[in-house]
């Protein structure tokens, strides 16, 4: 007897015979389901060693199914003999692996470090909230299913979901540095604060809610790094089971936190705890939750075929490689466990050319009127998708064409590279739900808000696309398809400055994928016109972002005649104002300096020319010297002085006593590990250390009779006020002799320069103002 | 990934350390305008960037000559209209 | 022959003194003649100075190299700095001189045992240079086993390739690494070559280069309990556009 549900898949992970299914029917029933599936990786050996591999088999203590079968290569396109084999108990399949990789080297081994339920959805073709007919026997097995939605579909429905959040109570300090959790569960519209004494009546009461609610998703902040780690163990030492998992015979899915070098960077991730049944997701460890919500989440675990709870956690890189490996899995490639084709001999020559990235002009210091920024839309990508820019396809073997400028790089004619394959379905999604943003702007705030989350996750894939070309840990990448792409994005640029210098336009900046062009009285249409004609002649849509009112591009902090690329802000006439690397941008900015300058730009959103600005140039200096005033009145909250930095050691490695070092120290006394690449949040109390050694204090530790160091905040703030104002001749120097009484402006930073009056090339700034 | 080849940046900055022992000994007035002058380098990183020449040192001496370029060209405008105005003031 | 020490008034990172071309084109003569040998220079990051040095002087002379580099330490404006100090078109060097870049041990295994060999002899050339080949063994996502296997097949490889009259130079950089297992990769290295360099700095700021060992190596035992041979080693690439 057997039922048909119409649902959603909701989670899948293995169990000893199989997969155990999850789905949600369109009442919010929840049924557990198990699936048949035997997980298999693929071995190229030499014809001894297949013999050996059959007696390995043999000898293993798991269940194993060797068979010989053909499968493709993705570079050579060729059919290899490679044996298959079949793990039986999916929970074993690592292990499997593992038993292998002490008798065959790393070359041999093929889409053996996938994960199961990857290789699971990659070979039936599901994906997470995928909605269909289920069909299910008498004995909860998954029989079959006609999956009515497509995970390439912009439209889609999701099933109910219930939430239950689980906090820890003070949201003041994270709760790394507490003693003691407080925690507090919301649900429902009510939340309960769970303040017994005694730990077994916490965890019973935990229970109790978890049993009422029945939550499909577990919300929390620091869930992976603390909460249920925690609870775990209260839960272990009291001997009260939790009710966490929804599958009681499943056991929690964790892994540790690490931290590693990548980038030039140390990076730290936090371990992660996912439940069997439920979805667990942290607030704090997702990166995607964080730019676009559970809207994003979905979407991409939908496109990925990455389960919801690993979809909200992994780094967007994996996103992206997940697509790649779901095609080669579908069209019989072989997928290798680690990259490993190196760069091909190259001349020296030819390295000089090809080792660089996109374009970047320096802009004209000062301010700037008629000026509109236009921008390459997803440039990267779509170089990738309309030049068949992939590993395999750049200078294959049976094609010879001088497709790729300044490298002369062939781009194969045979066949579509699986980078282009997987990336063109994202490029029209996301190009689609940016268009529906832009409808439902103002007129429906659901909506624009749902669809918006959805382009902006799509973003991050793509954005990762580009650096993940050519990431040694990309499982296919090489060198050449990334040098390609730049090489192509250089002429994009150039091309497009071409066209508009014919128009008589002047490019004042560019970086990568945008341009900023000046012409005097040009209309919205004429920019798109020649939008439309560079996207012509290069290939790639480009679009007006806006005309600027006025846009100011700053002085570089180290040399105040020159600028430096990505710095920039200003008001368009549609009202928006768009700033990049500026004080009020910047994450280490503390957030009084932050507001300070962001009151600043907001007094100039009515300027319309430079004239205009330069008006309002004493109302500045007044935001500027209020606010000076208020730090040395001492009476500024320290809260608003918070500085954030990455640590890049541990406490004990540090050999100076550098703020960071300090600050690192401290918390480490305080008990609380810090690994490198977590960042620490401190207030400066004496830079120089003169007067209070300890020179800063941890956010946890510090108290307001603590104070903090009013010169130092005081030069940050006129910086940030130099930043917007030394076109017209405030320097630090002089904001200091204008806001500060006479004996504290004597001394001179040494690094302050006095600026030049006569530069000898006549700098472009004197003649704008 | 690595880059292997430097920012044009650097490669400037590494220059203009080359030549470190030529500033020092020059007069105060004379490293501002040696200064000046790498600096216009620096406004024209882009074009120095496409063109990766081997002899980076090359393409810098190319901005540096644009940049002196612009310069006579904008005193030969003043100096014109100066001369012009002095000269229509006398025969007014 | 031990090549003679070198004095040299400043340190390499400029632009080489006279003697130190000189000295070089000593080390060169040496490595070239007869062809068909594994060289070891160690000691700080100016190994790569000299190596670059001795590879323009090579150049110069008309030879084509191969440089496999593992820790992105080739330097172009080196080479062609060396051009333009000889009065000779960089492009002339510059065009001889041919790299791949590995930035994982998987890569640089591949490079070195299947793309090195091949390319030698598409260019009927007889001198490679390979740079901080165990920088990439240090990376803590790649196994220790694996890591010892992979730098046992690299050394069999090199070891093949000098019997076929390739002269391989290795610069590699002094490090203590973490965990304190891997730095025993180096002494794995050092066993396999015919000579090992140390090139040595004193309170002077001179250099002088060292010679440390001088024997034939011994046979490259597998180390116990490991299975070091490779099973079917096929290329994937060789089917690639080179």
């Amino acid at each position: 007897m057997k039922t048909v549900l119409s649902g959603w898949l909701f989670d899948v992970y293995p169990s000893t015979n199989g997969m155990v299914v999850w789905l949600i029917d369109s009442e919010g029933r929840k049924h557990r389901c198990t699936a048949p599936f035997v997980p298999s990786l693929f071995l190229h050996l030499s014809p001894q060693d297949v013999r050996r591999a059959h007696t390995l088999a043999a000898r293993c203590d798991t269940p194993l199914t060797v068979t010989t079968t053909t499968r493709k290569e993705l570079y050579s396109d060729d059919a290899w003999d490679v044996v298959q084999v079949f793990v039986h108990n999916p929970t074993r399949f690592s292990s499997v692996v593992r038993f292998f990789e002490q008798f065959f080297p790393h070359f041999a081994f093929f889409d053996s470090d996938l994960l199961v339920p990857q290789l699971f959805l990659y070979e039936t073709n599901l994906f997470p909230l995928a909605y269909g007919d289920y069909e299910i026997d008498q004995h909860h097995r998954l029989i079959a299913w006609t999956i009515n939605d497509d995970n390439e579909s912009m439209e889609y429905s999701l099933p109910p979901l219930s939430t239950l959040w689980l906090k820890n109570g003070n949201n003041f300090v994270p709760p790394k540095y507490r003693k003691h959790l407080q925690l507090e569960v919301s649900y429902d519209g009510r939340t309960y604060s769970l303040e017994q004494e005694n730990p077994r009546d916490v965890l019973e009461t935990l229970n109790r809610h978890l049993h009422r609610c029945d939550p499909d998703i577990v919300l929390t902040e620091y869930g992976d790094s603390i909460i249920l780690p925690h609870l775990t163990a209260l839960s272990a030492r009291h001997n009260v089971p939790l009710l966490l998992n929804r599958d009681e015979n499943t056991p929690y899915f964790r892994t540790r936190e690490s931290s590693f070098f990548q980038y030039g960077k140390i990076v730290h991730k936090d371990g992660a705890f996912e439940l069997a049944g439920r979805w667990h997701l942290d607030e704090q460890n997702s990166f995607t939750f964080g730019e676009a919500d559970l809207d994003g989440v979905f979407e991409l675990a939908r496109l990925t075929q990455i389960p919801v709870q690993r979809q909200a956690r992994v780094s967007i890189g994996t996103s992206m490689s997940s697509l790649q490996l779901s095609w080669a899995h579908r069209h019989q490639y072989l997928i290798p466990s680690k990259k490993r084709e190196p760069e091909d001999f190259k001349s020296a020559s030819t390295l000089l050319l090809a080792d660089r990235g996109g374009l970047i002009f320096n802009p004209p210091l000062g301010y700037h009127e008629e000026v509109a920024e236009l921008d390459f839309v997803s440039m990267y990508p779509t170089i990738m998708v309309e030049k068949n820019v992939s590993p395999e396809t750049v200078n294959c073997r049976c094609c010879s064409n001088a497709a790729v400028p300044e490298l002369g790089y062939t781009i194969c004619e045979r066949r579509e590279g699986i980078v282009p394959a997987t990336l063109r379905s994202v490029v029209q999604k996301r190009a689609h739900y940016k268009k529906l943003k832009r409808y439902y702007k103002g007129k429906d705030d659901a909506l624009f808000r749902k669809y918006d989350r959805r382009q902006n996750a799509l973003k991050w894939m793509l954005v990762s696309c580009f650096g993940y070309l050519g990431y040694k840990n990309a499982r296919f990448g090489k060198i050449e398809a990334h040098e390609s792409v730049n090489a192509f994005s250089r002429d994009a640029i150039l091309t497009a400055k071409e066209l508009a210098e014919r128009r008589g336009f002047r490019m004042l900046h560019a970086i990568i994928d945008c341009v900023w062009l000046k012409k005097p009285d040009t209309s919205e249409q004429e920019y798109e016109e020649l939008c439309r004609a560079i996207a012509d002649r290069t290939g790639i849509d480009i679009s007006l972002e806006g005309i600027y009112n006025w846009i100011l591009f700053p002085a570089s902090k180290q040399d105040p005649l020159i600028t430096t690329a990505n710095r920039y802000a200003g008001w368009y006439r549609h009202g928006d104002f768009k700033v990049r690397g500026l004080e009020t941008r910047r994450r280490d900015t503390p957030p009084f300096i932050k507001t300070m300058q962001k009151a600043m730009f907001d007094r100039m959103a009515p300027a319309r020319t430079i004239t205009d600005v330069e008006a309002l140039v004493p109302s500045l200096l007044d935001i500027g010297r209020n606010a000076v005033a208020m730090l040395r009145s001492g009476k500024v909250n320290p809260m608003e002085l918070v500085m954030r930095r990455h640590i890049t050691k541990e406490a004990n490695e540090y050999a100076n006593r550098s703020v960071s070092a300090v600050v690192a120290t401290l918390i480490e006394e305080m008990g609380v590990h810090l690994a490198a690449g977590e960042t620490i949040e401190f207030i400066l109390i004496d830079q120089s250390g003169k007067k209070k050694p300890e020179k800063a204090k941890p956010l946890a530790l510090y108290a307001f009779e603590d104070g903090y160091d009013i010169d130092y905040y005081t030069e940050l703030t006129l910086k940030a006020v130099e930043s917007l104002l030394s076109p017209f001749g405030y320097t630090v120097d002089r904001l200091k002799a204008l806001f500060l009484p006479p004996p504290l402006k004597s001394r001179t930073s040494p690094k302050s320069r006095p600026v030049q009056t006569e530069p000898l090339f006549s700098a472009p700034h004197q003649q704008s103002l | 990934m690595g880059r292997t080849v430097p920012t044009f940046t650097n490669i400037i900055d590494s220059e203009v350390a080359g030549w470190s022992k030529f500033r020092r000994g020059l007069q105060l007035e004379d490293q501002e305008i040696f200064d000046e002058v790498f600096r216009a380098a620096k406004r024209h990183l882009a074009t120095n960037f496409y063109a990766m020449r081997a002899i980076p040192f090359e393409s810098i001496i190319m901005s540096i000559i644009i940049e002196q370029g612009k310069a006579i060209k904008e005193l030969r405008r003043r100096l014109v209209q100066a001369n012009a105005l002095a000269a229509h003031e006398e025969h007014a | 022959m031990s090549p003679p020490a070198i004095q040299t008034r400043q340190p390499f990172s400029s632009v080489p003194a006279a003697d130190t071309v000189q000295s070089s084109e000593n080390l060169v003569h040496a490595f070239t003649n007869p062809p068909g040998k594994v060289y070891l220079l160690h000691g700080d990051h100016t190994v790569f100075t000299l190596s670059l040095t001795m590879a323009s002087v090579a150049l110069t002379k008309g030879t084509t190299i191969a440089v496999v580099d593992g820790g992105n330490r080739f330097n172009v404006h080196l080479i062609s700095r060396f051009a333009r100090e000889h009065r000779i078109d960089p492009a002339k060097l510059l065009d001889r001189i041919f790299i791949s870049r590995g930035f994982t041990c998987y890569q640089m295994e591949q490079a070195l045992t299947r793309r090195l060999p091949a390319f030698l002899a598409s260019k009927g050339s007889t001198t490679a240079m390979i740079f901080n080949p165990l920088e990439t063994l240090y990376d803590e996502q790649a196994p220790l086993r694996e890591v010892r296997q992979i730098l046992c097949r690299v050394l069999a490889a090199l070891q093949e390739m000098k019997q076929r009259g390739t002269s391989v130079l290795i610069a590699s950089v002094d490090q203590t690494v973490w965990p304190e297992e891997r730095n025993a990769l180096f002494q794995t290295l050092t066993s396999s070559m015919d000579r090992v360099y140390r090139l040595e700095q004193d309170d002077h700021q001179h250099y002088s280069i060292q010679l440390e060992r001088h024997s034939s190596p011994s046979s490259i035992l597998p180390l116990k309990g490991e299975s070091t041979h490779g099973t079917h080693r096929t290329d994937i690439h060789k089917y690639h556009r080179q």
